[in-house]
């Protein structure tokens, strides 16, 4: 079958020895280390009264600003993906290209350093 | 497989080149200047770009050719979008210098130049597109900077209210007239504009358009009709035009508008002028609509921003049907519809920007924007209350104004092609108008003000008074003086020469 | 059966339990963490439909960024207000009901209906093939031909920064001046004293309820008595 033939088998591969070791980490961990909970312990806060309501709150809108810049500087790399596949063919032109584009990002991201963007205060 | 990467040629993009630097210059000042000097200095440097870009563009008059693989299209059509884009970013300088310094304690002169040259930079390069990508991102790039741009006074409510209608709705006028470049693209194999005509040109002999192409069509002619405010798709315009700051609306009802316009008629006139038959029709249709819709709402108006902003609609109108006006005539384009469209741009520009100048003169004398702010201006300043007499006339349509000649070329060309019907709506839909724009120099002139209410400071704004200068005399001179504006315009049709050359490349 | 048949029944299973776990599951965040679920099973099955940067792009983008945007966004909401909003009024859901049930059916009529339309122009699939992938003909069209369009989405990118910095900052911090107060210094107490309450960090604090106790400054404590400034004056 072309498909199991193809070399998306080795990202499978890889896919499941992801799981495999995240998995691992947490479980070799929980099973190997020591566990002896008592209701102290276990009690939610240890010097205060049990919660009544969710203890959740409400983050002010500076998060959203964070978030805001990670999902621009995320799609930078959807943008640099297609180019680091074809680096070979399209030579000192693409990374010309590429040069440009990132600097150009660069210039956003100084402007939400100096603007206090990424500050947290 | 080897890539072929085309050496651009740098100075038929100069205007735009020239623009960009600008904008990026502008950011890094804002970022890192001090920040007593900003306001000089940042508004020195963006007047100082968007002045050069005008003499770079001026001097690439007559010049045609492609580039970057054929993005970019140098013609008629661009050097006279670019020139109108840049005047009215001068002048929407002009206008909004005194706002930004007043408030400049709260909010930065710098985001918001830095803002205006980028969107400055997309609107240009919407007008050089010759291709739907490029079309597509350069009204992105202006788009979201003109959201941002509404919402700028974000402490406010009806700001917030008014930038978010209209970044959603902008976003679907998105999607949808990206939906309808794929679909042009699947039906013609091209996303070239000049290689798409070509492609249909070829398809259309001796046959019926397929319905992907109808489709695509259509479906282009709604993202366009969203951003350029024509009803039905006009939602967001009030409130977004109400919300905004006041110089920000001057703006965003000239730039961004001409940017839609223009982009639209790259693709209609430029890639489908074989389906034009179709397109005519619809827009033509689109154009009564918007013009009597328009205007009757705008009588109901007690604020004057907001009846500028239905006024703006309605303007929408008679520049759709300029459009609708291209004929194919034994396979050439008759020069006279597009030209009428351009030119009422200019006109546009200067009367439009010029009568939301008056409304920031008047909200920087402690005053709102309904219509008891102006009762008795002519009696408290009668220069501001003559300007806005002026703007008003010429938005009307009267002569010997801007705004006349600008109706006249386009009833001219309407009726070269046999369009009456559309003729006579403009003429009624100016006859409705006159109700409203009167009625606010009525109130200026025969209505006194009830009580004072000047609680605010005054602001001294010389580069206010300075384009409202300019902006008056421009309405008065370049309607008695339109020769040399229209022989300009006239160059739009060596877009179809360079197409000719591009293809026989 | 062969193993192509086997994988598009686990993957469209997944996307479709993970799916159904998005609108079933309680807690939103739950429901966001599911839809992980879901877009990464979306990216599995456009990859065996042999759309690679399709798939790429949905993780990218998709579980990437669009979804730590929904988890800040319920982050944002007050938690005490969430339920209600959760569950949506009935009218709200009717509609949506009714709507999902059309878009399925024009989903479908247009699988019953569809047709191969011929492939014009120069991009076609035999042009792909020969340059070895899609993501492979994508890059290299991208960087040739419509360099320009990619320098420009670069900007678009920068506007949107420029974006988030005007609108989303809270406090314009760059605009206020900075106080800075040493208890080190002679004077830092007596000042401290006179500032008022300190006003650093104000969390869980709404904006309009928000008042700053030293006209529009910043206070800054430090422990560094050469870092004092007298409150008259500003410093950088």
């Amino acid at each position: 079958m072309e498909f199991l033939g193809s070399n998306w088998i080795v990202v499978v591969f890889m896919v499941v020895a992801t799981f495999i070791m995240g998995f691992a980490m947490a479980g070799i961990s929980s099973v190997v280390g020591p566990s002896r909970p008592n209701k102290a312990k276990s009690a939610p806060y240890e010097s205060g009264i049990p919660d009544i309501k969710p203890v959740r709150p409400q983050f002010t809108a500076r998060f959203y600003v964070i978030g805001m810049l990670f999902v621009i500087f995320d799609l930078e790399a959807a943008f640099m993906y297609p180019w680091a596949v074809n680096f070979d063919v399209l030579g000192m032109g693409g990374f010309v290209h590429m040069m440009i584009f990132v600097s150009l990002l660069l210039l956003s991201y100084v402007y939400a350093w100096k603007k206090g963007a990424l500050e947290w205060v | 497989m080897t890539v072929h990467l085309e050496n651009p040629d740098w100075g038929m993009v100069l205007p735009q080149l020239i623009v960009l630097v600008a904008a990026i210059v502008v950011s890094l000042l804002d970022a890192f200047l001090p920040k007593e000097r900003h306001f000089t200095v940042i508004t020195g440097v963006t007047l100082a770009g968007f002045g050069a870009a005008i003499v770079a563009q001026l001097s690439q008059r007559g010049e045609t050719g492609t580039t970057f693989h054929g993005l970019f299209q140098l013609d008629g059509l661009t050097v006279f979008l670019n020139l109108v884009i840049l005047v009215a970013a001068v002048l929407t300088v002009l206008i909004s210098a005194s706002y930004v310094e007043y408030l400049d304690s709260k909010m930065g002169t710098g985001e918001f130049y830095t803002l205006l040259t980028f969107a400055v930079f997309g609107a240009m390069l919407t007008a050089s597109a010759g291709d739907m990508v490029m079309l597509y991102v350069g009204i992105e790039l202006t788009s979201i900077a003109t959201y941002i741009l509404t919402a700028f006074a974000k402490r406010r409510t009806t700001a917030l209210e008014g930038a978010f209608k209209y970044f959603l709705l902008g976003l679907f006028a998105s999607a949808i007239l990206l939906y309808g470049m794929s679909w042009i693209y699947g039906s013609t194999g091209s996303t070239g504009l000049n290689e798409i005509s070509a492609s249909l040109t070829a398809a259309l002999t001796g046959s019926e358009p397929n319905a992907g192409m109808i489709l695509g069509m259509l479906l282009v002619i709604v993202g366009f009709s969203f951003k350029l405010a024509a009803v039905p798709f006009h939602f967001w315009t009030p409130d977004a035009y109400d919300g905004a700051p006041t110089p920000v609306t001057g703006y965003m009802s000239v730039i961004p508008k001409a940017a839609a316009a223009v982009a639209m008629i790259r693709i209609l006139v430029q890639g489908l002028e074989s389906l034009a038959d179709d397109w005519t029709m619809v827009l033509a249709v689109l154009a009564f609509v918007t013009m009597l819709f328009g205007n009757i709402v705008a009588i109901s108006q007690t604020d004057v921003k907001r009846m500028l902003a239905y006024s703006s609609i309605a303007h929408t109108g008679y520049m759709i049907a300029g459009i609708a006006a291209f004929r194919l005539i034994d396979g050439m384009a008759g020069e006279r519809s597009i030209s009428s469209v351009l030119y009422y741009l200019i006109a546009y520009t200067f009367m439009n920007i010029g009568a939301f100048a008056i409304v920031v003169w008047v909200q920087h004398r402690g005053d709102g924007t309904t219509l008891g702010d102006f009762a008795g201006l002519a009696s408290r300043s009668p220069l501001a209350a003559l300007a806005m007499t002026v703007f008003l006339v010429s938005l009307m349509g009267i002569p010997p104004t801007i705004g006349f000649y600008a109706k006249y070329y386009v009833i001219v060309a309407l009726l070269e092609s046999n369009l009456l019907w559309l003729a006579m709506t403009i003429v009624m839909a100016s006859a409705i108008s006159a109700y409203f724009y009167l009625r606010v120099v009525a109130v200026m002139y025969f209505q006194e003000k009830s009580e004072d209410t000047t609680g605010r400071p005054i602001v001294a704004s010389p580069l206010l008074n300075l384009g409202i200068g300019v902006m008056v005399v421009g309405v008065l001179a370049l309607g008695l003086f339109s020769s040399p504006i229209i022989n300009l315009a006239n160059d739009w049709t060596n877009l179809f020469s360079v197409a000719a050359l591009a293809m026989g490349r | 059966m062969s193993w192509e048949l086997v994988f598009f029944a686990v993957f469209s299973a997944a996307m479709l339990l993970t799916g159904i776990g998005v609108v079933a599951l309680e807690n939103p965040v739950h429901s966001a963490i599911s839809l992980v679920g879901c877009f990464i099973n979306v990216a599995a099955l456009f990859v065996m439909l042999g759309a690679e940067f399709l798939g790429v792009l949905q993780i990218i983008i998709y579980t990437g960024a669009v979804l730590v945007l929904v988890l800040f966004t319920i982050m944002l909401v007050d938690p005490n207000k969430l339920p209600a909003f959760y569950v949506g009024k009935p009218m709200q859901r009717n509609v949506s009901a009714i709507v999902g049930a059309i878009l399925m059916v024009e989903l479908g009529v247009a699988i019953v209906t569809r047709v191969a339309l011929e492939q014009i122009g120069p991009h076609t699939n035999a042009m792909v093939d020969q340059m070895g992938g899609n993501v492979q003909a994508i890059g290299q069209v991208m960087l040739s031909e419509y360099a320009l369009a990619f320098e420009v989405a670069s900007l678009v990118l920068t506007v949107g920064v420029v974006g988030a910095v005007v609108v989303g900052l809270p406090n314009r911090l760059g605009a206020l001046d900075t106080v800075t107060m040493s208890l080190g210094h002679s004077r830092g107490a007596e000042d401290a004293i006179a500032a008022g309450p300190k006003f650093e960090s104000p969390m869980n604090i709404p904006a309009e309820r928000y008042v700053a106790p030293v006209g529009e400054r910043k206070v800054v404590m430090t422990k560094d008595p050469d870092k004092y400034t007298h409150p008259g004056e500003t410093s950088k």
